[in-house]
């Protein structure tokens, strides 16, 4: 009798660490040197995670690759951005994804994300040179993928939001062309300077 | 089942969970119908020209890459690790820079700490990556001796993997 009430002791403690239940909260972070915060969801077999990249990340960035002051300014300035780190970690097959589906979410309402595309037409219409926008275009994350698994990837995402704002992210992707959600909770724009 | 049994492998099956959750499985997807490689013509850190094409009758790994991209930076000593253990065999690996100069990437080798011996090879104006079908970076593809694109991976991997290497070694032929 004892032994069976061990064993059922051992099942249950192992499936609570190996197999834990799909409701997918969001890990916050903040790193201890810089106070630059992350947010982090594990569920269904995907992971993502944001981290705030400052605004004078943003023009260090940028300018070392060709844009003017006054585009860099649009982008550190005019929007908030992260380091976007999507995973698909499941063994069960392919997702696919579109930002385009994406939604910020604030008391005020729904957004979508600004999508490369919108930020290129922005950077022709600026006279951004080419080799810059190339840059920029390998270094946001790609609108749309697949991702077999094991794939990942990690690019800059941004929204039209001001600095410091917070809100939920709502994500979606598709596996086997079935809709698949979750939401990243309590994600804020980063600062001029950390607090 | 008796339970001194079954709490062995319980055991068993909890902690190979657990190692693939640390370590996400080392993975390269197979291309539908395998492709044609995109040709290209590209001059390395040292303006030595490299054709893909010469390197017909070997398995090539292309990664696409750029300092400033996190995943790229990491996998890099990967890549030299595995370099060293299939370098002596019929395989070639190319390390094509998307948009940057030799200073630069320099820089980055230098600060690697590891002797970067394989090609990595400057498409400066970013005409070869857009002629294969990379959406982000890194990416990498295994080209087999035919010259058809075999596997995909998208995102940083640890090369010296062994699954990895097995995948590679398997399309490599036998003298």
């Amino acid at each position: 009798m004892r032994s069976r009430h061990v064993l059922a002791g051992i099942i249950a403690a192992g499936a609570a660490v190996a197999f834990p239940l799909r409701a997918a909260e969001t890990v916050h972070a903040v790193d201890a040197g810089t106070r630059i915060e992350s947010w982090e969801v594990r569920t269904q077999g995907v992971s993502l995670r944001l981290a705030q990249i400052l605004p004078d990340q943003v023009r260090g960035f940028y300018l070392a690759r060709g844009f003017d002051p006054g585009s860099v300014e649009r982008l550190a300035t005019g929007a908030c951005v992260f380091q976007t780190i999507l995973r698909n970690e499941s063994v069960k097959g392919a997702i696919e994804f579109n930002l385009a589906d994406w939604r910020i979410v604030t008391a005020k309402g729904e957004q979508p994300l600004t999508l490369e595309r919108e930020w290129q037409q922005e950077w022709q219409r600026r006279g951004v040179p080419a080799a810059a926008r190339t840059a920029f275009r390998y270094a946001f994350y790609p609108t749309e993928h697949r991702y077999e698994p094991g794939d990942w990837n990690m690019g800059m995402t941004t929204c039209a939001l001001p600095l410091g704002s917070r809100f939920d992210l709502r994500f979606v992707w598709r596996e086997n062309g079935a809709r698949r959600e979750a939401v990243l909770r309590g994600v804020r724009c980063a600062r001029e300077t950390p607090p | 089942m008796r339970p001194t049994r079954i709490i062995p492998a319980f055991v068993l099956i909890l902690l190979a969970h657990l190692a693939r959750a640390d370590s996400p499985p080392q993975t390269m997807t197979a291309v539908p119908k395998r492709p044609a490689a995109p040709d290209f013509t590209l001059k390395d850190t040292d303006r030595r020209l490299y054709r893909l094409s010469d390197s017909h009758g070997k398995v090539v790994l292309v990664n696409f890459w750029a300092t400033w991209c996190p995943p790229c930076r990491r996998e890099m000593p990967s890549m030299q690790r595995a370099w060293e253990k299939l370098k002596d065999e019929r395989f070639d690996m190319y390390a094509v820079n998307v948009g940057e100069d030799e200073d630069t990437i320099f820089s980055f080798t230098f600060s690697t700490g590891v002797e970067i011996t394989f090609p990595i090879l400057l498409d400066r104006d970013a005409r070869v990556v857009k002629a294969w079908p990379v959406i982000a970076l890194p990416t990498s593809f295994i080209v087999d001796p035919d010259g058809r694109i075999v596997y995909r991976a998208v995102g940083g991997r640890e090369w010296d993997d062994p699954s990895l290497l097995r995948q590679i070694r398997a399309l490599i032929p036998k003298r």
